[in-house]
């Protein structure tokens, strides 16, 4: 198992390979891999998606996945 | 004159094989990833929320099976537990049952009728000479004739069996209409790849199919066609039209099969049902062959967000509290005796070996799987609570990344006559046939079985204590 942080400025659901899978700004565990992030409605965010290869991480110290606002 | 009355007869008996079919599956009128029998589609409700989700596996083993598995789906509906300090049956909060061959009849009759389950299946199914009643139709002329056909075999004539007497014809579209837990998940096995393959949706999607018209005794003939005495069920993979979408962790997956190779395996298998040029049909066998027990797809939800459920999904969206996982296993140890002797075994026994032993090893993985699942989310819950109290007492406002997490409790309860201590008792139950045809004393005694196992357990006696706190 892997762990994943996506940070946005405020509380939003996360679009991780198309589907919900969880709320920015908390850890996510998620299976080792490829995969893409993406952030739900409005799309007020950038860039649009990110994809990352997720592996070597802890739940002491995720990966981080970072969106801004536009 | 008499000659040519009989070719006339053959060529009637002929023409009317030719137009013998098993039923078709229907192709999808359009596609929409939302609709028909999934997971998602079956919301929580009052009696069931996912802050407790149970997850029940019935493995395979015939009417042995089937009646076990009764047993213990009877002890939860006489289990009453709190849930936000409400009572409530420990069955209600059943969230998904997987089920193969011969747990198949149990879970799919339980999902399709509830409670009814417990005035009629002993009469309809588990106390019933099934396999007398299958051979029974063998004997009839116009099901030789039918079996002519090569678009008609032994197990669609089951399947036939299955839908008039036990399951009165009903289809995944009524478990849709019902619109309530538990979600079913028959498992068969993809004779080509020697995969996996599941009764829902999100599977059927990749055929292009729409499940709903399926029956679900062909699903559960699917499940229990056993390679040799049953032929396989055959389905129909239609071409993806344009507005087909894929999944979208298929594309990510198939450039990593280093980091993935699991998920990398099964995108391919997703992928070969799309090349319907070389596929237009599928050939089911009994789930077993894959998956003896029912639990690979609850691993795959334990270990991944992919799919149509997913356990992991559920934690990090914050719902679920607790996870209770049943595995109701009706496995038998064979006895064998060619040890003693110094000739070498027969081509039976060797055949014996080489069709079974693959399956329990299989389980035993399953089973082991299962734990280390379980032990290492529970060990880095543990290690990041143990850091973060670690940490606090040197900078008291000290903050891990990824806010406060929510512990999430696991409970692993097996239910199989290894659990049975008394050595002889647990020779009697060893003993019982794989059949489809069990004397009545039998069946109530792996029901009872069944019950007694289930509240035995440890870890069934810690649940219910952690959920009787009101």
């Amino acid at each position: 198992m892997e762990y994943v942080k996506v940070k946005f400025p405020e509380s939003r659901i996360v679009i991780m390979d198309g589907e919900e899978n969880g709320n920015t700004n908390r850890t996510m565990d998620v299976e080792q891999g490829t995969h893409i992030f993406k952030l739900a409605d409005p799309k007020d965010y950038k860039p649009r998606q990110r994809k990352r290869v997720i592996k070597d991480t802890t739940k002491v110290n995720p990966a981080e996945v970072i969106f801004e606002r536009k | 004159m008499r000659g040519n009355r009989s070719i006339v007869w053959l060529s009637i008996v002929l023409l009317f094989a030719g137009c013998v079919h098993y039923p078709v599956n229907p192709k999808l009128s359009h596609f929409d990833s939302k609709a028909g029998y999934r997971f998602e589609n079956l919301p929580t409700t009052a009696e069931n929320s996912d802050k407790v989700f149970v997850v029940l596996a019935f493995s395979g083993g015939g009417t042995r099976a089937a009646a076990l598995s009764y047993g213990v789906l009877k002890q939860l509906s006489d289990t009453t537990v709190y849930v936000g300090g409400k009572p409530r049956r420990l069955l209600d909060e059943v969230d998904v049952i997987s089920s193969v061959s011969g747990g198949s009849f149990t879970a799919a009759y339980y999902a399709l009728y509830g409670d009814r389950i417990f005035s009629d299946f002993e009469k309809r199914f588990l106390k019933k000479d099934i396999q007398g009643a299958l051979i029974w139709r063998l004997f009839s002329p116009i099901n030789w004739v039918r079996m002519v056909s090569s678009t008609f075999s032994r197990i669609d004539m089951a399947a036939e069996y299955y839908d008039r007497y036990i399951f009165d014809h009903y289809t995944f579209s009524d478990l849709v209409k019902k619109g309530r837990r538990p979600f079913l998940t028959i498992n068969a096995t993809d004779m080509s790849l020697g995969a996996r393959f599941e009764f829902s949706q999100d599977q059927f999607d990749w055929l292009y199919s729409d499940l709903s018209g399926v029956s679900i005794a062909r699903a559960v003939a699917a499940s229990s066609a056993f390679p040799g005495l049953l032929c396989p069920i055959t389905f129909r993979n239609y071409s993806h039209e344009s507005d087909y979408r894929e999944p979208g962790w298929v594309k990510p997956a198939l450039h990593d099969s280093t980091n993935a190779p699991v998920r990398y395996r099964k995108a391919l298998d997703i992928r070969s049902y799309g090349a319907s040029n070389d596929r237009p049909y599928i050939h089911l066998l009994d789930g077993g062959l894959s998956d003896n027990i029912g639990l690979r797809g609850t691993l795959r939800a334990l270990e991944s967000t992919d799919g149509g459920w997913s356990l992991i999904r559920l934690m990090n969206l914050e719902k679920v509290q607790k996870i209770v996982v049943v595995t109701v296993n009706a496995q038998t140890e064979s006895k064998v005796s060619w040890d003693k002797h110094k000739s070498s075994p027969c081509l039976l026994s060797v055949l014996s070996v080489v069709a079974v032993s693959p399956m329990n090893d299989y389980s035993f993985d399953s089973m082991l799987m299962l734990k280390q699942d379980v032990d290492r989310l529970t060990q880095d819950a543990k290690t990041r609570k143990d850091f973060e109290e670690l940490i606090r007492k040197q900078y008291p406002n000290a903050k891990l990344p990824g806010g406060e997490q929510q512990d999430v409790q696991f409970y692993r309860i097996n239910v199989g006559f290894d659990g049975i201590e008394n050595e002889t008792d647990r020779n009697d139950f060893e003993n019982i046939e794989t059949s489809f045809s069990l004397s009545s004393e039998n069946v109530d005694k792996l029901c009872n079985v069944g019950k007694k196992l289930l509240c035995e357990s440890a870890e069934f006696q810690r649940l219910l204590h952690d959920l009787r706190q009101k």
